[in-house]
Formats: C-alpha cells, structure tokens, sequence
C-alpha cells in the first residue's frame, strides 16, 4: 500500500532526515512536536504541525494516546519513530498497527525480543550469531569455573548475575587468582544486589565496536550493507563512526555480513536493524541488536548510495528489498563526526543561542542538523547538535575533506566539539585506523597532562 | 451479652472489611527484583513503570540499594528509550537520599552517564523548583560518602553547573 501521508514522531535533526527523505519521495509530512520545538526546523518544513504537548518527552514525544490522535486528526497513513523515544517499544508499534496505521518499522515481536538483551542474546545463539564464550548461566562451583576459563581462554570476567554497571565484576588474567576473585566478586554482588550469584565470561581487553547495518523485507530475504566502526567513544556515547571498518578486510565483511544476512532472514525480520560486534583479534561477539535506525546511518549510505530511510519506507509499504545482496557494492569511505553543543576541552555543556552559523559544503560534505542562526539550544536535552558526513574514495581522502569540512563549519554563540575533531585529525594513531573503544578516553587523559 | 457483644463485633469487622478500599500496591525494590527474575525485565516495565507513571518509580527514588539495582537492571537489560527517562530521572531522585548507592553507577554504561542519572528531570519545573533540586542534589554531593567517589562527583557536580545555566 503506497504511504501518502507520514508522521514523524520525533525530534531534532533526525526528524528533519525523515522529512527530507518523504518529500523526495512525493510523500506529505506531519511534525508532531511539544511546544519546546515549536520553531524547530523540521517543524517549520513540514507539510502540517500538531503540537502533542509540553516540553517534557513524557507528556509529547512518549505520549501515545496524543501521537495517534495526532495520527488520526491528520490522517497520516503511517508513523515513522526515528530513532530513541518510541521507536523500540513493541507496545507503541502494536497500537499503531492496531489502529490501521503503517508502522514504519519492524515488527513488534522482534522489536519484543531484541529488546531484551537477555533473550536478544539467546535469539542471537539461536540464529548462529557468534557469542561471548562464558558459562552458560550462573557458576558457583570453582572446578567448573576452572573448567571452563581453561577451554575459553584468560583473561575471563567474572559478573554479577544480577549486576549492572560495573559492580561486582572482577577481570582474572591468571588461573591461581580464580578461587579469590569468585568470592570476591560473589560478596559483592551480595553486597550491591543482595544476590551473590555469579557468571563467568571471556574478557575483551581492548576491543572495537563494529556494527553491520541490515535490512530486511519481512518475508524472508535479508541483506546486510557492511559495517560501521564505532570505537571512538567517549564516556559510552559514539563520538566519530566511518564506514568501511579500517581494520575489517573484504573477506571478514562477506563473512560475517553473510552470517547476519542470513540470520535476519530465518527470523523474518522487517525493516532496518543494527547488529552490533566487539570484535578482538579478528573475533566477533555479538553485544545487542538495535530494531531501528542509527544516528550513524549516513556513513553507510554514503559508501552504498542507498538512502535508508526511503529502504524502510518502501518496506513499510510492502515493497521488496531495493537491491539483492549480489547488488550492494561499497565504494569509498565515509566519516561521520558527532557536533556537540559542550566545550571541546572539558565536556561542560553549552546550551545558547546559536548566533552565527555556516555549514560546509562541496563535493561529498553532508550535514545533518536542524540549527540555523537565531536558534536556541535547550540546556535539557540532548548535546548534539548536527552531524558532519564526509566520502572519500580513499579513507585519506575521506580524512582530508574532513579537515577541510571542519575548518569551514562556523557554529557561534556556543561551545563546540568541533576543535576536538580537528585535534583527532592531528594525531597519528587516529589517522592509521588504529584505535579500539578505550582510545578516545586514554587520548583524552594524555590531552589533560 | 458476651456473645452478642463478639457477634455483633464479627459483623462489624466483616463490614468493614468489605467496605475497605483495596490494599495500594506497593512493591519493595526486594519484590521488583524477584518479578524479573521470575517474568523477565519487559514484563516489569511494562507492568510497574508504564508510561503513565507507576509504582516502581517511587521504589527506585527511596534510593535503597535494592531500588537502585532494579533501575540499573531494567536500563541496561531492555533497550527501550521510551522508559529511559522515567527510570534514569528516578536515579537522580535516588542520589538525593542515597548517593553512595548511586554514585557508583555513574558513567559505568551509556544508559548511567551523568548526564542521564545525576538530576531528576527538570525541564518545565519553575526555577525555584529547579534550584531547590539542585541544592538538595549538591547537598548529597558534599557528604563523606559522596567524596569517596571524586570521578561521579565531578561528573554530577558538571550537571549541575549545567542546570544551574538553564535557570539563571
């Protein structure tokens, strides 16, 4: 059923990516918005506005008897959730089908199960996914854990079964330390949880974040449009991705995009979906499936020349798959740069107004972002302010526009990342590709001294 | 006398206990944390902190260890912004009453960064209102506890300094 009218139930620069993708395709867009993003750009190109509530997400942007009504009083055919708010709730999915509107997602037992990192990992098992080894449950027997650190090799780690955030975690590089470091880690889990119970896993001391974008048409076939590397984190969050992996051959990339491919097509699955690996000396392990699309998608449209919100809107409408596997070819190499609203040095938060602003542009420059002068940067919500995308057909070329893209993106009134950017830029381990996902924090402490 | 006295003493009990209003449900953090184990983590979201509000939220701000484990468990085992807020916003009530059992957990995993766990959410508050968080938060922050966590506490004295921008 071809969509006519699309709702876009979210905010900010990915909002006005969905727009932008509808209007190129012929199709009407309403901006449901809180009153905080009255003047918000994707607000002001959208074909109608419906306000959904005050600032407060709970009351708009996660508001779902007010999404649908806005839904229905416009008359939209279809709800597009970006990325974050709505868009991994497999009951929001579920009203909106219900309510005979088109999801344009996938679909809500997957969202369901993927959700839920516990059955998302055992799915994963299932779908021939490679895991981290460890002990298939809880350990409490030292002989088995002896056992099965030998056959999976040291450094192990020991967890809390019903942990979270780092307590109770004990990373063991030698077998003579295993006996005190269970008991250890077991007391405190005891301690934080009020449940000693532990597992025991293989540790990855430096590992990358590699993620393979996928695809599929929800009856059966699936495609996977290579992967994305994303170690250069700060504090958790994605500071710069690009696409192809530097350290990622072409025969490792068929490899394991043939294995995710093939994964999502047993499940069925529908829609865009983002598998992501640590991966250690030419290892996978599969860390959680993300149901929806990322902030990081242009880096991957730019090396397939695939727009993957159009993918998903045709799949939404029943449409197959745009390109068979034998189809997608990677050409080039693209980076993209997180710009952040904070100050480069210290990370101090900068909300303002923006007073003066310039985006780059040339050839293979992209910048996503929803600013323009005038525009006031909220002190609650999310830093990010826009997205700066470059291509090169080489990973150098890629690195020299981006230098060039940078120096030319003007952003006044507030504090920017963009000279840590331009920093990462000047150093030589950044520019070989070698880097893992603790990097940018040890760069960062070396910065300070 | 006696036994009309006991009779009538029955009937009114058994009135009154028709008449009551039903027990309030009130989970402990004890309770919430066998229910995932038992039903798994969506069942409790969905259950005990729907989007509405619910009763799990106020389990999670008494700060208890047992609160703060459930938050953390439901953040980093299910993968749904929809609910992020609410619990993460709950974290930063937490902090006021117990920050040694919070702070720990800051910047441990993306769902913990500062910036999500340190405040309670504050957007539309009125400034007084705002202000009147941030000093009971700053509070927490000085105390002995508090300082045996210096990375946290800067991190979350950081937030502060970025709310503080919001109401001048």
């Amino acid at each position: 059923m071809a969509i006519e009218k699309v709702l876009i139930a979210n905010r900010g620069e990915i909002a006005l990516r969905i727009h932008r993708a509808c209007h190129e395709m012929g199709i009407r867009t309403v901006a449901a918005h809180s009153t905080a993003d009255a003047d918000a750009m994707h607000v002001r190109l959208a074909d109608e506005a419906i306000c959904i509530g005050p600032p407060s997400a709970t009351d708009s942007y996660l508001n779902i008897p007010n999404l649908i009504s806005a839904a229905e009083i416009s008359h939209a055919d279809a709800i597009h959730p970006g990325y974050g708010f709505l868009s991994e709730n497999a009951k929001f999915a579920e009203i909106v089908e219900a309510h005979g509107i088109i999801w344009i997602g996938p679909k809500p037992e997957h969202i369901r199960t993927m959700g839920d990192k516990v059955q998302a990992k055992r799915t994963a098992g299932a779908l021939g996914l490679p895991l981290v080894p460890g002990s298939d449950g809880a350990i409490s027997d030292l002989a088995e854990a002896k056992k099965i650190a030998a056959e999976i090799g040291y450094p192990v780690i020991i967890k809390a079964a019903s942990g979270g955030g780092g307590r109770g975690m004990k990373v063991v590089n030698d077998p003579a330390d295993l006996e005190a470091q269970m008991l250890q880690a077991g007391s405190e889990a005891a301690a934080a949880f009020g449940d000693a119970t532990v597992y025991l896993e293989k540790y990855l001391g430096d590992p990358r974040h590699i993620e393979f974008q996928i695809f599929g048409d929800g009856n059966g076939k699936a495609i996977h449009l290579g992967e994305r590397d994303c170690s250069l984190q700060r504090r958790h969050q994605k500071v710069l991705e690009e696409a192809p992996s530097p350290v990622i051959t072409p025969e490792e990339r068929e490899r394991m995009g043939g294995v995710v491919a093939k994964a999502m097509a047993d499940m069925g699955y529908r829609g865009a979906g983002t598998i992501e690996f640590l991966w250690e000396d030419g290892k996978f392990y599969f860390i959680e499936m993300n149901t929806r699309l990322q902030v990081e998608h242009p880096v991957t449209e730019a090396i397939t020349g695939l727009d993957l919100v159009r993918e998903q809107i045709r799949i939404a409408e029943g449409m197959p798959l745009t390109l068979r596997q034998e189809d997608v070819q990677f050409r080039g190499h693209a980076i993209e740069c997180r710009i952040n609203a904070e100050d480069p040095r210290t990370f101090a938060p900068s909300p303002g107004t923006v007073t003066q602003y310039h985006a780059p542009g040339g050839m293979n420059v992209r910048v996503d972002s929803g600013l323009y002068a005038g525009y006031r940067i909220p002190p609650y919500y999310d830093s990010m302010i826009a997205k700066l995308i470059v291509y090169g057909t080489t990973r150098a070329g890629a690195l020299r526009r981006l230098r060039r893209a940078l120096e030319e993106f003007v952003i006044e009134g507030v504090k920017t990342t963009i000279p840590l950017h331009q920093a990462l830029l000047d150093d030589q381990e950044f520019l070989e590709g070698d880097y893992s996902i603790k990097w940018l924090e040890a760069w960062l402490a070396k910065q300070e001294d | 006398m006696a036994g009309e006295t006991r009779r009538l003493i029955a009937a009114l009990a058994l009135v009154a206990a028709a008449t009551a209003a039903p027990a309030k449900y009130r989970p402990t953090g004890a309770d919430l944390l066998h229910k995932i184990d038992r039903l798994g983590a969506p069942a409790v979201l969905e259950d005990d902190f729907n989007l509405d509000g619910g009763p799990g939220y106020a389990v999670v701000e008494t700060g208890s260890a047992d609160g703060v484990a459930v938050a953390v468990k439901l953040l980093t085992t299910v993968a749904d912004a929809a609910y992020s807020e609410g619990l993460q916003s709950s974290l930063g009530v937490a902090l006021q009453r117990h920050p040694e059992n919070v702070l720990p957990l800051v910047d441990s995993a993306s769902v913990l960064a500062a910036d999500h766990i340190c405040l309670p959410w504050m957007i539309e508050s009125p400034h007084q209102k705002v202000r009147d968080e941030l000093t009971k938060t700053r509070a927490a922050l000085d105390t002995a506890s508090a300082k045996a966590y210096p990375a946290q506490r800067a991190a979350c004295l950081m937030q502060i300094k970025r709310a503080e921008m919001g109401v001048r």
